[in-house]
């Protein structure tokens, strides 16, 4: 071979490694509530960037499974851990966006936000205390509707969901017999009702389900033209679900810890809505291959940076907050890579 | 002579071979279950336990590991189902409270030993690691 042959090579082989190292390939897995606007941002960050993300909405519980096991770059999750959970795994978690949770139901003549709901109902109805549409406590919160005798149907997540934890912490805030019996969780051995998996499978069945009810993520009720509901939030008022009273609560966090762990439900104001599910990301802060660390935080940086608007256009509430997002940034400073060295400068 | 030899032979062999079966299949329904037993949080949250559960398993194993009340904690399989996570905030703190039903088995130097049915209950006060009790259910000696 001669030597303009072998330089030929060469350049071939360096221009090979160089799309390899600069391209990288992330994928990220976790909850199903912040998967229609990840899709979103993913595309559009497509456009700007060469960088190849990938994520699988698989529910929170197998999204921290995964990080756990090194499986994923990071995970997102609506259950939120705290330092003494982080610390035994080397995770840091940030709060992404945050987005209002809301019954939805099929009951035939009832519009959306028509009915009124208080916690305490939803509640019994989880429990198996209330069994029919028309009973007397429905009717009581709702003189001017016309309730049919239809049996409710319930139906709650059956794989380990970040969306079942927010919305069980908020039945747990106004509820004695929930508080006392079954608590906050992820899975339960809920009392009645139906399993389904993901906002997806929940939104689907409650389309298909007479007398059904659920709970999902606002993206999922609007885009399916799933029947919403009125509910009494902490000020005793009934409100209907929308990117302003979400706002109304979220913008009550303080995030004061350092793992920003936080519970927005059931928080006062007469126009806040009152279950609110925060997404999480999760990210090891040790033995990190480099560059896909590097590309991970990028992606996120963009999305504190760019992606607010997009998130508002599909009802999410992304975190623009100069002094969040600084904090924010401040703790990716712990993210290293495989040789200690810190990869976000 | 000889095949009466093997016969009785072969008799006495498939009695042992019933008598292991049923020795060991005796112990095996005996025998606690051990679901979790001394694993961690990482290998708990792989194996798919309530993550939001797992820092009160793992932190309950480590405790009876250097325990001198009791000598071994047995998880069941309606541990993971009846947990109770509760959480509220009080004077500016952040209070979690998780409650699992488990047996325990008390070390004594008596020769008859028993499991009794227990309630294991952390508290987590501003996300640090939990301190724990365990509260014997006084009716309930196995």
């Amino acid at each position: 071979m001669n030597k303009s042959k072998f330089k030929f090579f060469i350049c071939i082989f360096a221009f090979i490694l160089s799309i390899e190292s600069f391209a990288a390939e992330i994928n990220g897995a976790g909850g199903t509530l912040a998967l229609p606007i990840i899709k979103i941002w993913i595309s559009k960050y497509q456009t700007i960037t060469s960088d190849k993300i990938s994520y699988q909405g698989i529910g929170s519980a197998n999204g921290i499974k995964n990080i756990t096991a090194q499986a994923v770059d990071f995970a997102i999750t609506d259950i939120g851990l705290t330092e003494a959970e982080l610390l035994q795994d080397d995770l840091i978690q940030f709060p992404l966006l945050a987005g209002g949770i809301t019954p939805v139901i099929n009951l035939p003549g009832i519009r959306a936000n028509e009915l009124n709901l208080s916690g305490k109902i939803l509640a019994n109805i989880y429990l198996g205390k209330i069994t029919y549409w028309d009973d007397a406590s429905i009717a009581q919160i709702n003189p001017s509707v016309k309730l049919e005798h239809i049996r409710i149907k319930p139906l709650y997540r059956k794989d380990g969901s970040g969306t079942s934890f927010t919305f069980t912490n908020y039945l747990s805030k106004v509820s004695d017999d929930w508080h006392n019996t079954l608590g906050i969780g992820s899975t339960l051995s809920w009392p009645s009702g139906e399993g389904k998996n993901g906002n997806d499978g929940i939104s689907k069945s409650v389309l298909e389900t007479e007398g059904a009810i659920g709970y999902v993520e606002y993206f999922y009720a609007t885009n399916n033209k799933l029947t919403t509901v009125r509910l009494e939030n902490a000020d005793g008022k009934f409100i209907e679900p929308n990117y302003n009273n979400f706002m109304h609560a979220v913008q009550q966090a303080k995030w004061k810890r350092e793992s920003f762990y936080d519970s927005l439900n059931q928080l006062p104001g007469p126009d806040s809505w009152p279950i609110i599910g925060i997404s999480y990301v999760l990210i090891h802060t040790k033995n990190n291959v480099s560059n896909d660390a590097k590309q991970t935080l990028a992606f996120f940086d963009w999305i504190f940076s760019s992606g607010s608007s997009l998130a508002k256009d599909n009802n999410y509430i992304s975190f623009t907050d100069p002094n969040l997002v600084k904090k924010i940034k401040s703790s990716w400073k712990l993210v290293q890579d495989t040789k200690g060295q810190g990869v976000y400068k | 002579m000889i095949k009466a030899f093997q016969y009785t032979h072969q008799k006495y062999f498939f009695i042992k071979l019933f008598c292991c079966i049923f020795f060991i299949s005796s112990q095996a329904i005996a025998s606690p279950v051990n679901i979790h037993r001394s694993k961690d949080f990482k290998s708990l949250i792989i194996q798919s336990e309530r993550p939001e559960i797992v820092i009160c398993i793992s932190a309950t194993n480590q405790f009876i590991k250097n325990n001198k009340e009791y000598e071994q904690i047995q998880w069941l399989d309606t541990t993971s189902s009846t947990a109770i996570l509760n959480e509220k905030e009080e004077n500016n703190h952040l209070i979690r409270v998780i409650s699992l039903n488990a047996d325990v088995l008390p070390k004594n130097t008596s020769f008859f030993r028993y499991w009794v049915h227990a309630k294991v209950v952390c508290e987590q006060v501003d996300e640090a690691y939990p301190s724990l009790k365990i509260i014997e259910s006084t009716s309930n000696k196995k």
